[in-house]
Protein backbone atom coordinates (compact mmCIF):
# COMPACT_ATOMS: atom_id res chain seq x y z
CA UNK A 1 0.00 0.00 0.00
CA UNK A 2 1.07 3.56 -0.68
CA UNK A 3 0.74 5.99 2.58
CA UNK A 4 2.04 9.69 0.99
CA UNK A 5 3.85 11.22 4.21
CA UNK A 6 6.07 14.07 5.30
CA UNK A 7 9.29 14.17 6.95
CA UNK A 8 10.47 17.63 8.37
CA UNK A 9 13.55 17.86 9.53
CA UNK A 10 13.26 21.13 12.37
CA UNK A 11 17.52 21.19 12.78
CA UNK A 12 17.03 22.22 9.03
CA UNK A 13 14.15 24.88 8.90
CA UNK A 14 15.35 28.51 9.25
CA UNK A 15 12.01 29.89 9.41
CA UNK A 16 12.29 31.22 5.71
CA UNK A 17 8.56 30.72 4.96
CA UNK A 18 9.56 30.41 1.37
CA UNK A 19 7.38 26.87 1.78
CA UNK A 20 4.51 29.34 2.40
CA UNK A 21 4.88 31.36 -0.24
CA UNK A 22 5.08 28.71 -2.35
CA UNK A 23 2.38 27.17 -1.09
CA UNK A 24 0.16 30.20 -1.50
CA UNK A 25 1.95 31.13 -5.04
CA UNK A 26 0.52 26.94 -6.30
CA UNK A 27 -3.19 27.11 -5.08
CA UNK A 28 -3.91 31.02 -5.13
CA UNK A 29 -5.32 30.92 -1.14
CA UNK A 30 -6.88 33.86 -0.21
CA UNK A 31 -5.23 36.53 2.38
CA UNK A 32 -4.93 35.19 5.76
CA UNK A 33 -5.31 31.53 5.07
CA UNK A 34 -2.16 29.64 4.83
CA UNK A 35 -2.64 25.74 3.84
CA UNK A 36 1.30 25.67 4.68
CA UNK A 37 3.00 27.93 7.70
CA UNK A 38 5.70 28.01 9.73
CA UNK A 39 5.31 28.55 13.52
CA UNK A 40 8.03 30.49 15.26
CA UNK A 41 8.41 28.90 18.54
CA UNK A 42 9.98 30.14 21.27
CA UNK A 43 10.06 28.87 24.75
CA UNK A 44 11.74 28.80 28.01
CA UNK A 45 13.15 31.85 29.46
CA UNK A 46 15.95 34.04 29.77
CA UNK A 47 18.90 33.08 29.39
CA UNK A 48 18.16 29.03 28.42
CA UNK A 49 15.60 30.28 25.63
CA UNK A 50 15.19 28.24 22.97
CA UNK A 51 13.91 28.50 19.27
CA UNK A 52 12.13 26.02 17.07
CA UNK A 53 10.87 26.59 13.47
CA UNK A 54 8.02 24.27 12.95
CA UNK A 55 5.70 23.93 9.07
CA UNK A 56 2.51 22.98 9.75
CA UNK A 57 -0.71 22.47 7.75
CA UNK A 58 -3.14 19.06 7.37
CA UNK A 59 -1.53 15.95 8.68
CA UNK A 60 -3.22 13.96 6.11
CA UNK A 61 -3.61 11.51 9.21
CA UNK A 62 -4.43 7.98 8.98
CA UNK A 63 -7.64 8.30 10.99
CA UNK A 64 -8.76 11.61 10.20
CA UNK A 65 -11.47 13.04 12.95
CA UNK A 66 -12.65 15.20 9.55
CA UNK A 67 -13.62 12.60 7.70
CA UNK A 68 -15.45 10.89 10.57
CA UNK A 69 -17.29 13.80 11.13
CA UNK A 70 -18.34 15.49 7.82
CA UNK A 71 -21.79 14.89 7.00
CA UNK A 72 -21.63 15.30 3.80
CA UNK A 73 -18.62 12.91 2.43
CA UNK A 74 -16.90 15.59 0.93
CA UNK A 75 -14.13 14.77 2.88
CA UNK A 76 -12.24 11.71 2.04
CA UNK A 77 -9.37 9.55 2.93
CA UNK A 78 -7.84 8.61 -0.70
CA UNK A 79 -6.22 4.93 -0.33
CA UNK A 80 -2.97 6.71 -0.85
CA UNK A 81 -3.27 8.51 2.47
CA UNK A 82 -4.00 11.76 1.37
CA UNK A 83 -7.31 13.37 2.54
CA UNK A 84 -9.42 15.70 0.54
CA UNK A 85 -12.27 17.82 -0.17
CA UNK A 86 -14.88 17.80 -2.98
CA UNK A 87 -15.96 21.27 -2.69
CA UNK A 88 -19.15 20.46 -4.80
CA UNK A 89 -20.72 18.82 -2.04
CA UNK A 90 -19.42 20.43 0.65
CA UNK A 91 -21.98 22.38 3.06
CA UNK A 92 -19.45 24.43 4.85
CA UNK A 93 -20.73 23.42 8.38
CA UNK A 94 -17.33 23.91 10.09
CA UNK A 95 -17.89 20.64 11.36
CA UNK A 96 -14.50 18.98 10.55
CA UNK A 97 -12.41 22.24 11.37
CA UNK A 98 -13.75 21.65 14.87
CA UNK A 99 -12.41 18.32 14.87
CA UNK A 100 -9.01 19.13 13.02
CA UNK A 101 -6.81 18.94 15.99
CA UNK A 102 -4.23 20.68 13.80
CA UNK A 103 -6.35 23.76 12.98
CA UNK A 104 -5.63 23.08 9.29
CA UNK A 105 -9.24 23.84 8.03
CA UNK A 106 -10.14 27.32 6.45
CA UNK A 107 -13.96 28.70 5.70
CA UNK A 108 -13.92 32.10 4.03
CA UNK A 109 -16.95 33.21 3.33
CA UNK A 110 -16.30 35.81 0.68
CA UNK A 111 -13.44 36.83 -1.81
CA UNK A 112 -10.75 38.98 -0.22
CA UNK A 113 -7.84 40.91 -2.07
CA UNK A 114 -4.76 42.10 -0.85
CA UNK A 115 -4.74 44.83 -1.54
CA UNK A 116 -8.56 45.60 -0.65
CA UNK A 117 -11.44 43.74 -1.38
CA UNK A 118 -12.63 46.36 -4.27
CA UNK A 119 -8.76 46.29 -5.80
CA UNK A 120 -7.83 42.81 -6.83
CA UNK A 121 -4.59 42.18 -8.51
CA UNK A 122 -5.14 40.69 -12.12
CA UNK A 123 -3.75 37.75 -11.14
CA UNK A 124 -6.07 37.22 -7.90
CA UNK A 125 -9.15 38.00 -10.64
CA UNK A 126 -8.06 35.12 -12.54
CA UNK A 127 -7.05 32.40 -9.62
CA UNK A 128 -10.05 33.36 -7.68
CA UNK A 129 -12.27 30.43 -7.70
CA UNK A 130 -15.38 30.89 -6.22
CA UNK A 131 -15.63 26.89 -5.56
CA UNK A 132 -13.74 27.71 -2.31
CA UNK A 133 -16.03 30.04 -0.75
CA UNK A 134 -18.18 29.51 1.78
CA UNK A 135 -16.37 25.97 1.80
CA UNK A 136 -14.01 24.01 3.39
CA UNK A 137 -10.71 24.25 2.10
CA UNK A 138 -7.12 22.70 3.59
CA UNK A 139 -3.69 21.77 1.95
CA UNK A 140 -3.97 19.06 -0.08
CA UNK A 141 -0.17 17.57 -0.39
CA UNK A 142 -0.68 19.19 -4.24
CA UNK A 143 -2.90 16.26 -5.06
CA UNK A 144 -2.86 17.54 -8.41
CA UNK A 145 0.49 17.72 -8.99
CA UNK A 146 0.96 13.96 -7.21
CA UNK A 147 -1.98 12.43 -9.52
CA UNK A 148 -0.52 14.11 -13.00
CA UNK A 149 3.11 13.12 -12.27
CA UNK A 150 2.50 9.68 -11.20
CA UNK A 151 0.06 9.47 -14.41
CA UNK A 152 3.39 10.41 -16.25
CA UNK A 153 4.89 7.36 -14.29
CA UNK A 154 6.79 10.42 -12.25
CA UNK A 155 7.66 9.77 -8.47
CA UNK A 156 6.30 11.80 -5.55
CA UNK A 157 9.06 12.96 -3.78
CA UNK A 158 11.74 12.32 -6.36
CA UNK A 159 10.74 14.20 -8.91
CA UNK A 160 9.54 17.29 -8.87
CA UNK A 161 6.55 17.77 -11.02
CA UNK A 162 5.31 15.24 -9.10
CA UNK A 163 6.23 16.80 -5.28
CA UNK A 164 4.49 18.94 -3.55
CA UNK A 165 5.27 22.91 -4.43
CA UNK A 166 6.20 23.52 -0.30
CA UNK A 167 8.75 20.85 -0.65
CA UNK A 168 10.27 21.78 -3.99
CA UNK A 169 10.29 25.21 -2.88
CA UNK A 170 12.37 24.47 0.46
CA UNK A 171 15.65 26.38 0.46
CA UNK A 172 17.17 23.96 3.26
CA UNK A 173 16.03 20.48 2.41
CA UNK A 174 13.45 20.44 5.36
CA UNK A 175 11.21 18.84 4.40
CA UNK A 176 10.78 14.95 2.25
CA UNK A 177 8.32 13.12 0.62
CA UNK A 178 7.36 10.42 -0.41
CA UNK A 179 5.72 6.61 0.10
CA UNK A 180 6.01 6.17 3.92
CA UNK A 181 5.12 2.26 3.17
CA UNK A 182 8.12 2.26 0.62
CA UNK A 183 11.20 0.49 2.24
CA UNK A 184 13.45 1.38 -0.23
CA UNK A 185 12.48 5.56 -0.54
CA UNK A 186 13.88 7.74 0.72
CA UNK A 187 11.20 8.75 3.50
CA UNK A 188 11.10 5.11 5.03
CA UNK A 189 14.95 5.55 5.19
CA UNK A 190 15.13 8.75 6.56
CA UNK A 191 12.46 7.98 9.44
CA UNK A 192 14.53 4.94 10.14
CA UNK A 193 17.91 7.10 10.50
CA UNK A 194 16.58 9.80 12.60
CA UNK A 195 14.48 10.90 15.94
CA UNK A 196 11.18 12.12 15.29
CA UNK A 197 8.11 12.33 16.52
CA UNK A 198 4.47 13.27 15.38
CA UNK A 199 2.39 16.25 16.90
CA UNK A 200 -0.30 15.71 18.73
CA UNK A 201 0.09 11.59 19.19
CA UNK A 202 -2.07 11.56 22.22
CA UNK A 203 -5.24 12.61 20.15
CA UNK A 204 -4.86 9.09 17.97
CA UNK A 205 -4.97 10.50 14.71
CA UNK A 206 -1.88 8.58 13.04
CA UNK A 207 -1.13 12.11 11.87
CA UNK A 208 1.21 11.86 8.16
CA UNK A 209 4.04 14.12 9.12
CA UNK A 210 6.92 13.56 10.94
CA UNK A 211 9.07 15.92 12.90
CA UNK A 212 12.54 15.01 12.93
CA UNK A 213 14.11 16.47 15.67
CA UNK A 214 18.03 14.38 15.78
CA UNK A 215 19.70 12.10 14.91
CA UNK A 216 19.23 8.66 15.68
CA UNK A 217 22.35 7.27 16.79
CA UNK A 218 22.87 10.11 19.43
CA UNK A 219 19.86 8.40 21.09
CA UNK A 220 19.61 5.76 24.08
CA UNK B 1 -21.34 35.72 22.29
CA UNK B 2 -18.89 34.43 19.95
CA UNK B 3 -15.42 35.47 20.80
CA UNK B 4 -13.43 37.80 18.81
CA UNK B 5 -12.36 36.41 15.67
CA UNK B 6 -8.17 37.63 14.69
CA UNK B 7 -5.53 36.49 12.39
CA UNK B 8 -4.53 33.00 13.43
CA UNK B 9 -1.50 32.46 11.45
CA UNK B 10 1.87 32.15 13.46
CA UNK B 11 0.01 31.51 16.83
CA UNK B 12 1.09 28.58 18.70
CA UNK B 13 -0.95 28.68 22.09
CA UNK B 14 -4.54 27.41 21.58
CA UNK B 15 -6.98 29.96 20.17
CA UNK B 16 -10.97 29.96 20.45
CA UNK B 17 -12.36 28.14 17.55
CA UNK B 18 -13.89 30.84 14.95
CA UNK B 19 -16.28 28.20 12.88
CA UNK B 20 -19.16 27.63 15.14
CA UNK B 21 -20.60 30.57 16.83
CA UNK B 22 -23.71 31.73 18.71
CA UNK B 23 -26.16 30.12 15.55
CA UNK B 24 -24.56 26.68 16.29
CA UNK B 25 -25.09 26.95 19.78
CA UNK B 26 -28.26 27.37 19.28
CA UNK B 27 -29.03 24.16 17.82
CA UNK B 28 -27.60 22.76 21.22
CA UNK B 29 -29.42 25.10 23.23
CA UNK B 30 -33.07 24.46 21.61
CA UNK B 31 -32.28 21.17 20.53
CA UNK B 32 -31.06 20.02 23.82
CA UNK B 33 -34.47 22.15 25.58
CA UNK B 34 -36.98 21.04 22.78
CA UNK B 35 -35.77 16.89 23.12
CA UNK B 36 -35.94 17.08 26.78
CA UNK B 37 -39.68 19.06 26.85
CA UNK B 38 -40.94 15.86 24.54
CA UNK B 39 -39.50 13.85 26.94
CA UNK B 40 -41.35 15.42 29.78
CA UNK B 41 -44.50 15.83 27.54
CA UNK B 42 -44.63 12.28 27.03
CA UNK B 43 -43.74 11.72 31.49
CA UNK B 44 -46.20 14.06 32.71
CA UNK B 45 -49.01 12.68 29.99
CA UNK B 46 -49.13 9.35 31.89
CA UNK B 47 -49.07 11.28 34.69
CA UNK B 48 -52.29 12.96 33.72
CA UNK B 49 -51.43 15.96 32.07
CA UNK B 50 -51.96 17.82 29.03
CA UNK B 51 -49.82 16.75 25.83
CA UNK B 52 -50.32 18.38 23.36
CA UNK B 53 -48.86 22.11 23.90
CA UNK B 54 -45.58 20.63 25.65
CA UNK B 55 -45.23 18.24 22.48
CA UNK B 56 -45.49 21.41 20.13
CA UNK B 57 -43.49 23.72 22.10
CA UNK B 58 -40.44 21.18 22.15
CA UNK B 59 -40.89 20.66 18.27
CA UNK B 60 -41.02 24.46 18.17
CA UNK B 61 -37.62 24.33 20.23
CA UNK B 62 -36.22 21.54 17.93
CA UNK B 63 -37.14 23.59 14.72
CA UNK B 64 -35.48 26.92 16.10
CA UNK B 65 -32.43 25.08 16.31
CA UNK B 66 -32.41 23.93 13.15
CA UNK B 67 -32.41 26.48 11.21
CA UNK B 68 -30.05 28.33 13.67
CA UNK B 69 -27.82 25.56 12.42
CA UNK B 70 -28.95 26.28 8.81
CA UNK B 71 -28.17 30.05 9.40
CA UNK B 72 -24.97 28.84 10.40
CA UNK B 73 -23.78 26.55 7.19
CA UNK B 74 -21.24 28.25 4.83
CA UNK B 75 -23.57 26.85 1.80
CA UNK B 76 -27.49 26.35 3.02
CA UNK B 77 -28.69 25.72 -0.14
CA UNK B 78 -26.73 22.03 -0.41
CA UNK B 79 -28.08 21.64 3.31
CA UNK B 80 -29.50 18.27 2.16
CA UNK B 81 -26.03 16.74 1.63
CA UNK B 82 -25.94 16.85 5.49
CA UNK B 83 -27.78 13.21 5.27
CA UNK B 84 -24.59 11.18 2.96
CA UNK B 85 -22.17 10.33 6.19
CA UNK B 86 -24.72 8.32 8.37
CA UNK B 87 -21.96 5.52 9.01
CA UNK B 88 -19.83 7.87 11.13
CA UNK B 89 -21.12 11.20 11.54
CA UNK B 90 -23.34 12.36 14.37
CA UNK B 91 -24.52 15.24 12.35
CA UNK B 92 -25.80 13.11 9.86
CA UNK B 93 -27.58 11.14 12.49
CA UNK B 94 -28.73 13.99 14.09
CA UNK B 95 -30.49 15.17 10.97
CA UNK B 96 -32.12 12.01 9.64
CA UNK B 97 -33.56 11.28 13.32
CA UNK B 98 -35.10 14.89 13.13
CA UNK B 99 -38.35 14.31 10.08
CA UNK B 100 -39.08 10.66 11.95
CA UNK B 101 -38.99 13.54 15.42
CA UNK B 102 -41.58 16.30 13.98
CA UNK B 103 -43.89 13.55 11.98
CA UNK B 104 -44.09 11.52 14.89
CA UNK B 105 -44.91 14.34 17.55
CA UNK B 106 -47.09 15.87 14.95
CA UNK B 107 -48.79 12.26 14.46
CA UNK B 108 -49.21 11.69 18.72
CA UNK B 109 -50.34 15.41 18.97
CA UNK B 110 -53.28 14.74 16.11
CA UNK B 111 -53.73 11.27 17.32
CA UNK B 112 -52.96 10.94 20.76
CA UNK B 113 -51.75 7.36 20.37
CA UNK B 114 -50.16 6.70 23.45
CA UNK B 115 -47.50 4.20 21.51
CA UNK B 116 -46.39 6.64 19.21
CA UNK B 117 -45.91 9.42 22.49
CA UNK B 118 -43.51 7.06 23.61
CA UNK B 119 -42.17 6.45 20.93
CA UNK B 120 -41.58 10.32 20.07
CA UNK B 121 -39.73 10.28 24.28
CA UNK B 122 -37.61 7.70 22.68
CA UNK B 123 -36.59 9.73 19.44
CA UNK B 124 -35.99 12.83 21.10
CA UNK B 125 -33.85 10.92 23.66
CA UNK B 126 -31.84 9.22 20.58
CA UNK B 127 -31.59 13.05 19.37
CA UNK B 128 -30.38 14.46 22.29
CA UNK B 129 -27.48 11.75 22.43
CA UNK B 130 -26.83 13.03 18.74
CA UNK B 131 -26.47 16.70 19.48
CA UNK B 132 -23.99 15.13 22.78
CA UNK B 133 -21.96 12.63 20.63
CA UNK B 134 -21.85 15.71 18.02
CA UNK B 135 -19.60 17.70 20.37
CA UNK B 136 -17.27 14.80 21.58
CA UNK B 137 -16.29 13.90 18.32
CA UNK B 138 -14.90 17.29 17.71
CA UNK B 139 -11.62 16.09 18.96
CA UNK B 140 -9.66 19.58 17.94
CA UNK B 141 -10.77 21.04 21.34
CA UNK B 142 -9.79 19.61 24.02
CA UNK B 143 -13.04 20.82 26.16
CA UNK B 144 -15.52 19.03 24.11
CA UNK B 145 -13.66 15.58 23.31
CA UNK B 146 -14.35 14.73 26.87
CA UNK B 147 -15.97 11.61 27.10
CA UNK B 148 -18.03 13.07 30.18
CA UNK B 149 -19.10 15.62 28.12
CA UNK B 150 -21.99 13.01 26.84
CA UNK B 151 -23.76 12.61 30.23
CA UNK B 152 -23.79 16.47 30.70
CA UNK B 153 -24.65 17.70 27.36
CA UNK B 154 -27.72 14.70 28.22
CA UNK B 155 -28.53 15.75 31.66
CA UNK B 156 -28.55 19.42 30.56
CA UNK B 157 -30.77 19.11 28.43
CA UNK B 158 -33.22 16.64 30.09
CA UNK B 159 -32.92 19.33 32.84
CA UNK B 160 -34.20 21.89 30.79
CA UNK B 161 -36.78 19.66 29.12
CA UNK B 162 -38.26 19.10 32.86
CA UNK B 163 -37.46 22.98 33.55
CA UNK B 164 -40.26 24.21 30.47
CA UNK B 165 -42.31 21.10 31.21
CA UNK B 166 -42.97 22.78 34.84
CA UNK B 167 -43.34 26.21 33.43
CA UNK B 168 -45.57 24.71 30.89
CA UNK B 169 -47.63 22.92 33.47
CA UNK B 170 -47.96 26.26 35.73
CA UNK B 171 -49.29 28.58 32.53
CA UNK B 172 -51.65 26.32 31.97
CA UNK B 173 -53.20 25.34 35.44
CA UNK B 174 -51.60 21.63 35.44
CA UNK B 175 -50.77 22.30 39.07
CA UNK B 176 -51.52 18.72 40.00
CA UNK B 177 -48.70 17.40 38.38
CA UNK B 178 -46.35 20.19 39.17
CA UNK B 179 -44.55 18.30 42.68
CA UNK B 180 -43.74 15.20 40.18
CA UNK B 181 -41.96 17.38 37.49
CA UNK B 182 -40.13 19.05 40.73
CA UNK B 183 -39.26 15.72 41.89
CA UNK B 184 -37.77 14.89 38.54
CA UNK B 185 -36.03 18.17 38.30
CA UNK B 186 -34.53 17.59 41.76
CA UNK B 187 -33.21 14.13 40.41
CA UNK B 188 -32.14 15.74 37.42
CA UNK B 189 -30.73 19.10 38.51
CA UNK B 190 -28.53 16.10 41.14
CA UNK B 191 -27.02 14.20 38.27
CA UNK B 192 -25.70 17.13 36.14
CA UNK B 193 -24.28 18.85 39.26
CA UNK B 194 -22.40 15.60 39.64
CA UNK B 195 -22.26 15.27 35.56
CA UNK B 196 -20.63 18.90 35.94
CA UNK B 197 -17.64 18.14 38.52
CA UNK B 198 -16.86 14.99 36.82
CA UNK B 199 -16.63 16.14 33.25
CA UNK B 200 -14.32 19.52 35.24
CA UNK B 201 -12.28 17.14 37.07
CA UNK B 202 -12.07 14.99 33.89
CA UNK B 203 -10.56 17.95 32.40
CA UNK B 204 -7.89 18.74 35.16
CA UNK B 205 -6.57 15.51 35.02
CA UNK B 206 -6.82 15.18 30.45
CA UNK B 207 -5.36 18.50 30.42
CA UNK B 208 -6.98 21.17 28.69
CA UNK B 209 -6.01 24.77 27.92
CA UNK B 210 -5.73 27.17 30.75
CA UNK B 211 -7.95 29.72 28.78
CA UNK B 212 -11.06 27.03 28.48
CA UNK B 213 -10.69 26.23 31.88
CA UNK B 214 -10.73 29.57 33.18
CA UNK B 215 -14.16 29.88 30.47
CA UNK B 216 -15.45 27.62 32.18
CA UNK B 217 -14.22 28.20 35.80
CA UNK B 218 -16.29 31.64 35.08
CA UNK B 219 -19.59 30.15 35.16
CA UNK B 220 -19.19 28.28 38.09
CA UNK B 221 -21.61 30.29 40.23
CA UNK B 222 -24.34 31.15 37.71
CA UNK B 223 -24.12 27.93 36.64
CA UNK B 224 -23.34 25.74 39.50
CA UNK B 225 -24.19 27.49 42.49
CA UNK B 226 -27.48 29.70 41.33
CA UNK B 227 -28.92 27.41 38.43
CA UNK B 228 -27.88 24.32 40.30
CA UNK B 229 -27.04 23.84 43.89
CA UNK B 230 -29.83 26.56 44.57
CA UNK B 231 -32.42 25.08 42.72
CA UNK B 232 -31.74 21.70 44.21
CA UNK B 233 -32.33 23.33 47.45
CA UNK B 234 -35.27 25.18 46.44
CA UNK B 235 -37.04 22.13 45.06
CA UNK B 236 -36.19 20.60 48.29
CA UNK B 237 -38.09 22.66 50.19
CA UNK B 238 -40.94 22.90 47.21
CA UNK B 239 -41.56 18.86 47.82
CA UNK B 240 -41.22 18.79 51.83
CA UNK B 241 -43.97 21.59 51.50
CA UNK B 242 -47.91 21.25 51.94
CA UNK B 243 -48.56 24.10 50.09
CA UNK B 244 -49.49 24.73 46.88
CA UNK B 245 -48.41 28.07 46.43
CA UNK B 246 -45.01 27.05 47.51
CA UNK B 247 -45.03 24.14 45.53
CA UNK B 248 -45.58 26.43 42.68
CA UNK B 249 -43.38 29.86 42.60
CA UNK B 250 -40.65 27.07 43.95
CA UNK B 251 -41.53 25.25 41.41
CA UNK B 252 -41.46 28.45 38.71
CA UNK B 253 -38.54 29.83 40.28
CA UNK B 254 -36.05 26.79 40.25
CA UNK B 255 -37.05 25.85 36.40
CA UNK B 256 -36.29 29.32 35.32
CA UNK B 257 -32.94 29.01 37.04
CA UNK B 258 -32.25 25.64 36.02
CA UNK B 259 -33.44 26.15 32.10
CA UNK B 260 -31.05 29.36 32.19
CA UNK B 261 -28.16 28.02 33.39
CA UNK B 262 -28.31 25.07 30.69
CA UNK B 263 -28.78 27.54 28.43
CA UNK B 264 -25.90 29.77 29.77
CA UNK B 265 -23.52 26.48 30.39
CA UNK B 266 -24.23 25.52 26.46
CA UNK B 267 -23.54 29.27 24.83
CA UNK B 268 -20.38 29.07 26.85
CA UNK B 269 -19.20 25.45 26.20
CA UNK B 270 -19.64 26.54 22.41
CA UNK B 271 -18.59 29.98 22.24
CA UNK B 272 -16.06 30.57 25.21
CA UNK B 273 -14.64 27.31 26.23
CA UNK B 274 -13.71 25.95 22.70
CA UNK B 275 -9.91 26.80 22.65
CA UNK B 276 -8.32 24.34 20.11
CA UNK B 277 -5.59 22.13 20.50
CA UNK B 278 -2.77 24.62 19.41
CA UNK B 279 0.89 23.58 18.51
CA UNK B 280 3.04 21.50 20.80
CA UNK B 281 6.45 20.17 20.59
CA UNK B 282 7.44 17.05 22.47
CA UNK B 283 11.00 17.82 21.99
CA UNK B 284 12.43 20.44 20.96
CA UNK B 285 15.04 20.33 17.90
CA UNK B 286 19.07 19.43 17.90
CA UNK B 287 20.46 23.29 17.00
CA UNK B 288 24.28 22.71 16.35
CA UNK B 289 26.79 20.96 18.69
CA UNK B 290 23.84 21.26 21.73
CA UNK B 291 20.84 18.82 22.85
CA UNK B 292 17.44 19.38 21.93
CA UNK B 293 15.18 21.07 24.60
CA UNK B 294 12.46 19.60 26.66
CA UNK B 295 8.65 19.38 25.53
CA UNK B 296 6.62 22.84 24.87
CA UNK B 297 3.11 23.32 24.99
CA UNK B 298 2.49 26.47 25.17
CA UNK B 299 -1.20 27.93 26.81
CA UNK B 300 -2.10 24.81 28.66
CA UNK B 301 -2.20 23.35 32.10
Amino acid sequence: MTRYAMAIDLRRCNGCQTCTAACRHANATPPGVQWRQVLDMETGEFPDVRRAFVPVGCMHCGDPPCEHVCPTTATKKRADGLVTIDYDICIGCGYCAVACPYQARHIVHRNTFAFGDDRPMASEQARMDPERIAVATKCTFCKDRIDAGTQKGLTPGVDPEATPACVNACITGAYVFGDRDDPNGKLAKLLGETAHFRMHEEVGTDPGIFYIWDAKESRP
Amino acid sequence: MSAPLGPTAGRTAPWHQSNWDLRAAGNFVFGGAGTGLLIFAAIGHALGAAYVLPALIGLACVGAGLICVWAEIGRPLRALNVYLHPQTSWMTREALVAPFLFAGALAAVWTGSQSLIWAVAVLALVYLNCQAQMIRASRGIPAWRSPRTVPLIMLTGLCEGASLAILVAAATADHAYLKWLDAFLLALVLARGLAWYAYRSGLQHEGAPTKALAALSAIELPFMVLGNWLTLVLLVIALASSSARVVFWLGVISALAALGSGWLFKAVLITRAAYNQGFALPRLPVRGSGSGGSAAKPGWR
